[in-house]
């Protein structure tokens, strides 16, 4: 019974637009763990944006460094093609080396996560002259369902593929049927338990820095440890 | 109606008035001036920083603490040995008249105090910054209408400090009376830099005990009757700042879901205050008034609210941000909205 009730909401809230044609290549580019290799094989930008979160003792910023995204840097207008951008994140700060984001008070988690736990924002895309954004499950889905019509019906085209591929698009088949093959079931988890649930010990892209004293820390208990001697406002250190 | 509604409206007639204009002139003028004047390379932006605004600024007086700065041009000049450039006599004029319109408008609310108390001058938000401009009995405001100001009047009649003041029995006003205008002063200075220091989240622990204290000596009235006063010339000084910042501003500065990056509440003995920490988007200062319109509260409406602390913080590691310290403003435009409770005392 419990199956059926997440079937049903699963199947309520899943969006594939009809009438649209995709491209696998275009489903691969939205995967977070086949960015790299996505990249080195088609030489061109996949459509996730690697997120590094900072946590500090009294707030936490996410920040784009442009080394790990250099058109960012030539294209800052690419933030805008993320779904719900401006209503979870306040304005984008752009610095020297990197994009700092701020979340919203009321902030939802927009981003979609690697199987090392690293966060990525997903771009959406434009199909018909409308805003698509395709989720991480029903992209894997359709790459999959592809794969296999492909193999079943045209063994003209697969078979040769498989055979003698030199460009290397063989290989991000290959890791993107190993990555669905781990990813799906914990998608599907992590909706039935409707949190980010990560089977690793250590996670990608996260720099805790909550318990770490900072110049900025300092300077503020020195502000604090004085205005509590000269005035007794605040706190006294201990 | 409220203080606060009236006193917005008194700010859309600022903001369609002709001597708006004039206004944005000089404020421009005057930050420009002082590069043409001082014959030193300066900074483009280092500019509009010079010593004389700065301290014209930080006095928090609106308009007359650029006349308050000008006056002390000598001493600053000694001070800091930098050149002081001197306002011109359009710019005095100027000023002199909007610090004219200010007092105007503050002597309406003054006489509201009863006749035979003597302590007017205690209310008086400018009365410990000399007498460059005086009250000038023959001067009509170009700003306002009498209605207007007739409204503004009947508003303030229903101040909590005016209406606690009411509640005392007339027979102890000569006792009250005995009280000189500098021990007034004084102790206002003393609680509302206790409450200032104490912050916005909290209270002072030793305001509490003199409150406690002046319950068991039977003190309250006295007591009250101060810090009705400090409440009413509280909310004159804001009522100023709001017209001051309708001249230079079309909206006052909001806080919102659009720019907050955490927000804290909290109400206490001396009012409600909140701590922010938020994208740095406005160059603030102490006593500035913004709007904020908190996330976590039901109420969607903009919240005055004045600013108490403004720490702007620029890190290349972790992204600039902004801490503030802020003050609710009641409907009375009084900061200090929780003191006049305080002091639960039935009069006989």
């Amino acid at each position: 019974m419990v199956v059926f009730q997440n079937l049903i909401k699963f199947i309520q809230v899943i969006f594939f637009p009809n009438g649209m044609k995709w491209e696998l290549k275009e489903l691969f580019s939205i995967i977070p763990d086949l960015r790299n290799d996505f990249e080195n094989c088609y030489s061109t930008n996949s459509n996730v944006i690697p997120i590094e979160i900072v946590k500090l003792r009294n707030r936490t910023v996410e920040r784009i460094n442009y080394d790990e995204c250099p058109h960012l840097e030539q294209n800052p207008n690419l933030l805008e093609k993320i779904n719900e951008f401006r209503e979870n994140y306040l304005r984008p700060e752009f610095q020297k080396d990197r994009v700092f984001l701020n979340r919203k008070i009321k902030h939802r988690d927009i981003g979609v996560y690697s199987l090392y736990g690293r966060k990525f924002l997903k771009l959406s895309f434009e199909k018909q002259g409308k805003k698509v954004n395709l989720s991480l499950l029903i992209a894997m889905y359709t790459g999959l369902f592809g794969l296999g019509f492909l193999s079943r019906y045209n063994p003209s085209i697969w078979n040769p593929f498989i055979q003698k591929d030199i460009t290397g698009e063989k290989l991000l088949v290959e890791k993107f049927l190993s990555v669905s093959i781990r990813h799906i079931p914990n998608l599907v988890l992590n909706f039935i338990e409707n949190n980010n649930i990560h089977f690793i010990n250590e996670t990608d892209g996260i720099t805790d820095l909550r318990f770490t004293t900072l110049s900025e820390d300092i300077d503020k208990i020195v502000k604090e440890q004085l205005e509590y001697l000269l005035y007794g406002k605040g706190m006294k250190y201990q | 109606m409220s203080i606060l509604k009236v006193a917005y409206e008194l700010c859309k007639t600022v903001i369609k008035s002709p001597l708006r204009e004039e206004v944005s002139v000089m404020m421009n003028e005057i930050k420009k001036f002082q590069e043409v004047q001082i014959g030193e390379k300066l900074d483009k932006y280092e500019m509009g920083k010079t010593i004389r605004n700065q301290s014209a600024e930080k006095a928090n007086i609106q308009f007359y603490g650029y006349l308050i700065a000008d006056s002390k041009r000598k001493e600053i000049e000694k001070e800091f040995n930098r050149l002081v450039p001197e306002l011109s006599q359009e710019h005095f004029d100027l000023l002199t008249k909007l610090q004219r319109e200010f007092i105007f408008i503050d002597e309406k609310i003054i006489n509201l105090l009863p006749s035979n108390l003597i302590h007017r001058s205690t209310l008086n938000p400018y009365s410990m910054y000399g007498n460059i401009v005086t009250k000038d009995g023959s001067f009509k405001s170009s700003l306002f209408t009498e209605e207007q100001l007739d409204r503004l009047k009947s508003s303030f009649r229903r101040h909590k400090g005016f209406q606690e003041i009411g509640k005392i029995p007339v027979d102890l006003y000569s006792e009250l009376n005995k009280i000189s205008d500098e021990k007034i002063e004084n102790a206002n200075h003393v609680f509302t830099d206790r409450l200032y220091k104490a912050g916005v989240m909290t209270h002072p622990n030793d305001m509490l005990e003199a409150i406690r204290g002046a319950k068991r000596g039977n003190a309250v009235i006295p007591v009250k009757y101060i810090f009705s006063l400090m409440c009413i010339r509280e909310s004159i000084h804001t009522l100023n700042q709001l017209i001051y910042q309708a001249f230079l501003q079309d909206k006052l500065p909001v806080f919102n879901e659009d720019n907050l990056i955490s927000i804290k509440s909290s109400s206490h003995l001396g009012g409600k205050g909140y701590s922010l920490k938020s994208q740095y988007e406005y160059s603030l200062k102490p006593r500035d008034l913004v709007h904020v319109i908190d996330p976590y509260d039901t109420n969607p409406f903009p919240i005055l609210c004045q600013i108490e602390s403004a720490t702007i913080s620029f890190n290349n590691e972790f992204g600039s941000h902004e801490d503030l310290k802020l003050r609710v403003i009641d409907e009375d435009l009084n900061p200090f909205q929780g003191i006049l409770e305080s002091l639960n005392y039935k009069y006989k």
